[in-house]
Formats: C-alpha cells, structure tokens, sequence
C-alpha cells in the first residue's frame, strides 16, 4: 500500500470508528415526537441539573430518557455483536459463508423464548430463556461435533441438524400455545427494537460488551487461527482452547443480541465482508471496524424506519436493505472478497 | 299377418318411441340447463377483493372465520357446520357455551394456519369461509380442493359485519332472521348514539387501544369507539399489511397522540394477557400520557378472531359508558349484555358466563 493510500485507508477507518458517535446524538433526535434540538440539549441538561429544565414538557425527558436512549444503546450493542459474531466466525472457520446464527443459535433462542412464554407466562422475561437455549444450542453443536468441530464441514453440518431439531420443537411448542401466545411470539420473532427498555439493556449489555472485550482482545490471534491448524499450532498457539474461546465469546454476545431483539438476519454476514473489502483481512482491523460498521447500520436502518413509516418495520429488512447495495457496491468496485 | 307388414307396423312403433325418447330427452336438456342455470348461484367479492362463485344454497359449511362460526349459531344453522378451525374448535369460550357439541366437530387447521385439505375433502364442504388474514388460503384450497372460498369479515366496521350476516342469511335460507338480527343491532346502535348525542371533536377522549397481546399493535380501525362517543387516536394509520385492520407503531407514537384512554384487548384468560393494565399504569416511558396521569386504562373485549356480534354490541355499549358516564349513568352493562346475547343466541346468562370465564371485572367498574 502506498504512502497516500495508506493515509487515506486511516482516515476511513477513523471516519467508521466514530460514525456511530456521530449516529448516536442524530437517533437521539430522531423520532415520531417532534423535539427541537435546542428542547433536546435542554432536556439532556435538566438530568444533570433537574431545576434548568422545568418549563419543559414532562414528555420531553421521558421520551429522550426512557424510549430513545435505550433504543439507541441497543441498536447498537446489537449491530456492534452481531457484526463482531459474523466476522469472528468466518475467521475462525475459514469460511466466508458463515454466519452468526450457523451454530443454531436463533433457532435455540426463538425455543427458548416460545417455551417461556407458553408454559412460564409473562412473570418470567422469554429473554432468559431465549439467553439459556441459545447457549444450549451451542453447547450442542460443538459436543456432537467433539473433537470434530475443527472439520469445519462436521461443525457446519452438526449446527445445520441442532438447528433443524430446535425448528421442530419450537414447532411442538407453538401447538400446545394459546393463540393469544403465538401472537407474543410472533412478534418477538419478527425482530424489533420497538419496545427496548432499560430493562433489555441491563440483561444484554454487559453480556454484550463481555464478549465483545474478549473478541476484541483475541483479534490478533484470529489472524493465526485463519491459518491453517499446523501453522497455527508452529506459532505456538493452543488452537483447541482459543477456538472455544472465540465461539463461547461470539455465542454470548449473539444469543445476548438474539434474545432480546429476535432474529435479524444478514447482518453479521454484510458487514465483515464490507470491512475486509474496504480495509482488508487483518482482523486486528476488522474486529473492531465491524463493530462500528454494524453498530452504524443498525442505528441507520432503525432511524429510516423510525424517520420514514408510520409504523414498525422489522429492522432486519431495513439492515438488509441498507446493507446490501452498498455491498454489492464494494463488491463490483473491488472485485474480490476477503478473508 | 305376413312378415312385411309385421316389419312396417314394428318401424312405426320403434319410430313413435323414438320421437318420444327425443321428446324426453329434449325436456331433460331444455330442465337440466334450467336447473344448471338454478344452480349458478351467484358471484360476491371477498375481503380480498378475489371474486368467487357461491352457490344459491349451502348445506354443508366449513368455517375457517370465528366471525362467521358465531354468526352461523345466531342465525340457527350451527347443524350446517361440518368442521371448524383451530381456534374455534380450542380455544374460544364463548363457542364451547354456545354450542358445546360442537367442540367435537373436526377440526381442520392447526395453529400455525396450516389446514388439513385431506380432512376437508372429506368433509365435502358446498362452502369454505376463511378469514382475509390469512392471504394464502383462500386460493390454495379453491384451487387444489375446487371448492368455493371467501375470505370476510367485518374488518373492525359494524356494516361489514351486518353485511357478513346478510350474506350468510341469504346463503342459509335464513334471511329474515339475519334482517331481525341486523334491525336489532343497529337499533341498539342508534339508541346509543341518540343518547351520547352530537359531539364536537373535542368532546370525543382520544382513545389508543393496545391489541393482540402487545402494547404497541393497534387497529387503525374500531368502529364500537367511535360510535361510542371516543376518537381512536390511530384512525389515520394504514394497516401494516392487505386483510388485516393492525398495525405497529412505536412507543413514542404513544407519547404523541398522548391518548386521555387507554384499552387493552382483553378477550383473554388473565393468565394468558400478555399486556395488563397493571403493567401500563406503572410503565415509566408512559408516565407522562394522560390516560396514564388520571388512572383511565382498561380493558375492553376487542377483537378475539375477529368479533361476536353480540359482543361488539355489548362492549359499544360499555364503551359509551366509559368515555360518557354522565350519559349512562343508569345502564346495567350486565343487565343489557345478558339481553343481547340472549336475543342473538336465544339463551339467557350467557354474558354473565362468559364474563366469569374471562374475569372480565372491568365491565362492572364503570
């Protein structure tokens, strides 16, 4: 890389480290209730100093505290988890068609939820349980896999099969459900940050950034587990322990994600080819760059839906349609795909 | 007599028969075309603006629609039902009241919508009722089982409804006790409305109803608020998709419309509700919502399957009550909702039992 193109490559990658910064205080003002940004600065004053803000609407701090903040802070966490979770797990398998939910993931935590909905009610959040059987799911693949699961084609088949068998329970689960039930579950199964709370963000957010801590620090060592094992093994790398590292660390903070928000596809797919396009492999680069990048087009994709439609759309449709042009986009412009 | 005269005689008679038989033959044509042209039946369009060819007179009824399961009991023909849906067979509390019989009748769809067309074939429906939810099924059957579909129902208004029950009248040979139904209801329609009054729009709480088991699905369409004196706040949406009346809004939207009344659907077991009042009365993001400020969130009835007619009426009625309690101050909602029920299902206490099923408390407050 030349001198000018390198610089230019640091100005991007700086650029997409602080757009989601940026991206944050624009979904903060962002939303149905028109609020001027001069109401906004006022009202994110009146917190620190409640008597500046008294002539202010009561709805005012809620909406700003209450509904966008947290929404916000999870579009985040979401986009930042699954776009780390996808580009961990192409590294680690070699494989630029893996996805975060290839270990069965969704399909445990849309069990788990469904589960807690129809037999423990609403006392008990479907999140716990969607946490619990994600990690379960996982937990399966890799001990039916055994020693197998660095044949990538083995892990990848065992994931195919537990995730088949959680389909059919989940299936099972829908039948005995009352209607009133299947409602709830559909619509959590659709994927949305609608009705995110504070209460969302204190379950998945330290879980979330647990594993992103962790995947972060690992990101050098998942340049050598790209290699092949032996090559690896020569640099004095533990491959068994470190590969279970990064799928314990990309489980925790995509079935954090999936289980408070639901399923929403493409995203850890889209956004580490589009950091490796635009930055190259190195995933001392793509770890953290997938991060911004796919905290940014969550909250992208959540303010079109909250700026241009009078109701919800599925943020997984949005993240797809942002997404996906611009991949094609860099797909055309560079001809080739990273790994 | 010789052999040719034998011959002659025989070819008259063999060509009087024959003249006869071409005679009979023509009747049966010249009959069978008018009982084919009888048999046309005619052709109605559905909620799904498909066009479908219902024939003059049904025997056999499968409904796919609660709407129109409970409209076939009131109009006296539930005997017609050859088979009902997933819900209707298991779920609905106010079937297993009306007809408990029929909770044996086979049940053809499972609760993922899927229908078991073997089991309707062999039903040998003369009609299919679905509801115009469920997009795909109303042509996936006419076309592999050729049997006539029509996707109705009332879509959250009172004359789609009352045209529903024309049509299942004029279909079942029950018109006139549909027309004595219909007068009946749109009687008690118009006595509420009498008694509310001209309103201005100001006079009308701004209502949000939080419906099918979340709190920000609505129907951007709910005729009993209306006619009870209320404006519901979401009346402008679109719904969010063709054959339904729902949508999806965000909490914010909420906040904005800052609604004076709150309804949550509550045509649930309690165990069953996924949205409580309870659980909006203390939701800190709706704090500042006025129907949250004065305590004025209930449940009402609202959809379950789309409507019962008599409890539409019933829950207009207590609607009317809510939003306007100086005007029905002496109205017995218990009282008057046994009344409906009994002259739509023909026996008494029905409302009363149901509500004891439902733990309907609400109905009592106002």
């Amino acid at each position: 890389m030349s001198g000018k193109n390198h610089s230019r490559a640091k100005g991007l990658a700086l650029f997409f480290l602080v757009l989601p910064f940026f991206l944050f205080f624009v979904s903060l003002s962002v939303g149905t209730y028109e609020i001027s940004p001069r109401g906004l600065l006022r009202t994110a004053l009146s917190i620190v100093s409640p008597a500046s803000g008294q002539d202010l609407p009561a709805a005012y701090r809620d909406i700003l505290v209450r509904i966008r903040l947290p929404r916000v802070l999870l579009a985040m966490a979401v986009g930042a988890a699954l776009s780390v979770s996808g580009a961990s797990l192409q590294a680690l398998f070699k494989n630029p068609l893996v996805n975060e939910y290839i270990l069965g993931i969704s399909s445990g935590a849309a069990f788990g939820a469904a589960l807690s909905l129809v037999f423990l009610g609403r006392a008990f959040p479907p999140q716990v349980a969607g946490f619990v059987f994600a990690v379960v799911a996982v937990g399966a693949v890799l001990l039916i896999s055994g020693k197998a699961e660095s044949h990538f084609i083995s892990l990848l088949l065992t994931g195919i099969i537990v995730t088949a068998f959680f389909s059919a329970l989940l299936s099972l689960v829908e039948f005995f459900a009352s209607p009133y039930v299947l409602q709830a579950l559909f619509f959590w199964l659709m994927g949305s940050l609608s009705l995110a709370s504070w209460r969302d963000l204190y379950i998945s957010l330290p879980l979330v950034a647990i594993g992103l801590a962790v995947l972060y620090l690992l990101r050098w060592r998942l340049n050598v587990l790209s290699m092949s094992d032996e090559e690896a093994r020569s640099l004095g790398v533990n491959v068994r322990r470190e590969k279970i590292v990064v799928i314990a660390s990309t489980t925790l903070i995509t079935a954090a994600a999936t289980s408070i928000v639901g399923i929403i596809g493409w995203l850890g797919f889209i956004v580490p080819h589009l950091v490796r396009m635009m930055f190259g492999a190195d995933n001392r680069r793509v770890v953290p760059l997938s991060a911004a990048v796919g905290a940014s087009l969550m909250l992208i994709a959540d303010d079109i839906i909250r700026r241009v439609s009078s109701f919800e759309i599925p943020v997984g449709i949005f993240t797809s349609l942002v997404g996906i042009p611009i991949f094609l986009f860099l797909l055309k412009k560079t001809r080739k795909v990273w790994l | 007599m010789n052999s040719r005269l034998r011959n002659r005689q025989l070819g008259h008679r063999a060509r009087r028969w024959g003249t006869l038989i071409w005679v009979i033959l023509g009747l049966i044509a010249v009959l069978g075309a008018g009982a084919f042209s009888l048999n046309q039946g005619r052709t109605i369009q559905d909620n799904l603006h498909r066009t479908v060819k219902v024939p003059p007179r049904v025997d056999r009824i499968l409904s796919l629609q609660p709407e129109i399961t409970r409209i076939l009991v009131a109009l006296g023909v539930k005997d017609r039902m050859v088979g009902v849906d997933y819900f209707i067979g298991r779920e609905d509390h106010l079937f297993k009241i009306l007809y408990p019989e029929g909770t044996g009748l086979p049940v053809v769809s499972k609760p993922d919508e899927s229908m078991n067309k073997e089991l309707i074939l062999r039903l040998a429906p003369d009609i299919i009722f679905a509801s115009p939810t469920d997009i795909q099924v109303p042509d996936s059957i006419e076309r592999s089982l050729e049997i006539p579909v029509a996707a109705l129902a009332s879509m959250g208004t009172f004359d789609g409804l009352l045209e529903e029950m024309k049509l299942i009248g004029t279909l079942t040979g029950r018109e006139d006790k549909a027309r004595e139904l219909e007068s009946y209801f749109r009687e008690k329609i118009r006595v509420i409305e009498e008694s509310i009054g001209p309103l201005s729009v100001e006079d009308r709480p701004a209502v949000y109803l939080s419906f099918w088991s979340s709190l920000v699905r609505t129907p951007v369409f709910y005729e009993p608020v209306q006619a009870a004196g209320g404006r519901n706040v979401a009346d402008r949406l679109l719904p969010s998709r063709s054959g339904t009346v729902g949508t999806i809004i965000n909490i914010e939207q909420i906040l904005k419309w800052d609604p004076e009344v709150i309804l949550v659907q509550g045509s649930f077991l309690p165990v069953e509700r996924q949205v409580t009042v309870g659980e909006i009365r203390n939701d800190k993001r709706l704090a500042s919502v006025k129907a949250v400020k004065t305590d004025r969130v209930y449940y009402t009835l609202g959809f379950w399957y789309w409507w019962d007619p008599a409890g539409v009426l019933t829950e207009t009625l207590y609607l009317a009550k809510l939003f306007h309690p100086e005007k029905f101050r002496g109205a017995d909602i218990e009282k008057e909702g046994n009344a409906i029920y009994e002259v739509f299902y023909g026996r008494p206490g029905i409302f009363t039992k149901l509500m004891g099923i439902l733990g309907f408390n609400e109905w009592k407050k106002p």
